[in-house]
């Protein structure tokens, strides 16, 4: 086993203990995205899933720097995830200047914020695509196939993470779970902006802040965030 | 994007206000829902604070009878969505389970002829406005397009109450739920943590805040998502000494 073969090991094994019963769905997708990162040696990766109107939204990201949330949110409009969720399949955008007709919109953000090529790769589960990871990198180029393969096998770990959560074997339940999982978001985006406000910080250290208390507690994020939002004295040690 | 979904279902209710002669509200919106199901019947209950049942529309006597049923006594499938944030799905009320979990409204529900019941909080993370819940006179799961539907119904209730706590009327042309600003709500990251900052500024739950925010972008005629960007970057404050802003926003937009 090369070292880079035995890294890309320990990034599953570390995922794969994570599924424990009862784990914390937000914080596992944001281990996934930034271990993706760093796996692929790519710049920023987020995990989009898509709601009952077929809306993706941002669950996860390597980064929470507000423009990046943005650029993932704008792909609604025109973008690789949009057109790799609705297509099905994945989409590989080596270079973003060569796409400038294709997503004007998407590439005039992406390259504002310094990133030379994306891809896209579906969550799958079984015909559905329920969202897509989304992979930023500052130069150009397309990823490797075995960089994607493990890139994909990400995704559908994702996907296990989401349905694992509270065993959704049916669509009825996936929808459930998908649209828990988009409010815990929510949620958190809430409670970033309470505890950015009270820190007088932006609002990505803010999330920094309380991924780390609920690390250091061994809380979920959706219960750090609900209690930071009510103002709960049980988190007033947070900040 | 417009998606067809949430194109769909808004018709549906629009159709309904306009049968009526009115503006859209929460009636329609449970009566274009229980239409859409096929369900016996679809209602709707406001809260104000955590705990608060306060049914306002149902589309038949039987749905506001179990509405105020489980105001009166604190139980049933909708008194917990609300509490957990969750929905609450139950397929069939007569049910051992259903029974023990719900022992004074799921007889007195199955009474009525109602066996199935699913009800669906109305918010986004800490902003809660209340649940819709469908009632159905058959046992069985809602199929995956009936439960979407009832999402995309619940999400329009909120906003309609949302638009109507904030005094911004629901005219058909110009309502908020169909445009860029009710998708904000429902999925913009900025306008949840602009929320956030403002509820920390004013001293205010997240839901008045939003409400705030809404009815400024409202009064000013610009965009909910650049308000919420400009407030999340600072360049303005709604504190008490917060310029130009004070606390005549509210019914500056009414």
């Amino acid at each position: 086993m090369t070292a880079s073969q035995r890294q890309v090991a320990h990034v599953f094994v570390e995922l794969a203990d994570t599924l424990v019963d009862d784990f914390d769905l937000l914080a596992f997708l944001h281990l996934l995205a930034t271990r993706c990162k760093d796996t692929l040696e790519v710049d920023a990766v987020g995990v989009l899933l898509a709601d009952h109107n077929g809306t993706l939204n941002t669950v996860a990201a390597s980064s929470e720097r507000a423009r990046l949330l943005e650029l993932f949110q704008l792909q609604n409009d025109e973008g690789p995830c949009l057109d790799c969720y609705r297509g099905a399949a994945p989409v590989h955008a080596a270079d973003l200047a060569a796409e400038r007709g294709r997503w004007p919109r998407f590439v005039a953000v992406a390259e504002a914020e310094g990133f030379a090529s994306s891809h896209a790769l579906p969550l799958r589960l079984r015909d559905d695509v329920i969202g897509a990871l989304n992979i930023f990198g500052t130069r150009p180029g397309r990823l490797a196939d075995e960089l994607l393969a493990i890139g994909q096998a990400l995704a559908d770990i994702a996907t296990i993470g989401i349905l694992q959560e509270r065993t959704a074997r049916d669509r009825g339940l996936l929808a459930r779970q998908l649209q828990a999982a988009l409010d815990s978001r929510i949620l958190i985006e809430q409670a970033k902006g309470v505890l950015s406000e009270r820190l007088g910080s932006g609002v990505d250290e803010a999330f920094a802040v309380l991924r780390d208390y609920a690390r250091s507690h061994n809380r979920r994020l959706r219960e750090v965030a609900r209690a930071v939002v009510d103002n709960d004295p049980g988190v007033t040690d947070i900040a | 994007m417009v998606n067809d979904r949430a194109a769909r279902v808004w018709e549906t209710v629009m159709r309904h206000a306009e049968q009526d002669g009115a503006t859209p509200s929460l009636r329609h919106v449970c009566a274009a829902c229980a239409e859409a199901l096929s369900a016996a019947g679809v209602g709707f209950a406001l809260t104000s604070s955590v705990g608060m049942f306060e049914p306002v529309s149902g589309t038949d006597p039987k749905v506001d009878e179990l509405e105020e049923l489980q105001a009166t006594v604190g139980e049933g499938p909708g008194c917990e969505a609300l509490v957990s944030g969750e929905p609450v799905l139950v397929d069939d009320l007569a049910s051992p389970g259903s029974v023990t979990r719900w022992p004074v409204f799921a007889p007195a529900a199955v009474d009525r002829g109602v066996r199935g019941m699913f009800s669906f909080p109305a918010g986004r993370g800490a902003v809660h406005v209340g649940v819709l819940e469908v009632f159905r006179d058959v046992t069985g799961p809602l199929s995956p397009r009936d439960l979407g539907d009832a999402f995309a119904y619940t999400d329009l209730a909120m906003l309609l109450v949302l638009d109507s706590r904030g005094g911004i009327a629901a005219s058909p042309a110009e309502s908020t739920v169909r445009t860029g600003d009710g998708e904000a709500v429902l999925h913009s990251a900025e306008v949840h943590q602009a929320a956030g900052m403002l509820s920390v500024q004013l001293g205010i739950p997240v839901v008045d805040a939003l409400l705030r925010l809404r009815a400024r972008a409202f009064a000013q005629n610009v965009r909910l998502t650049e308000l919420a960007r400009s407030v999340v970057a600072r360049e303005i404050s709604f504190g008490p000494n917060g310029g130009s802003v004070s606390d005549s926003d509210l019914e500056g937009s009414a």
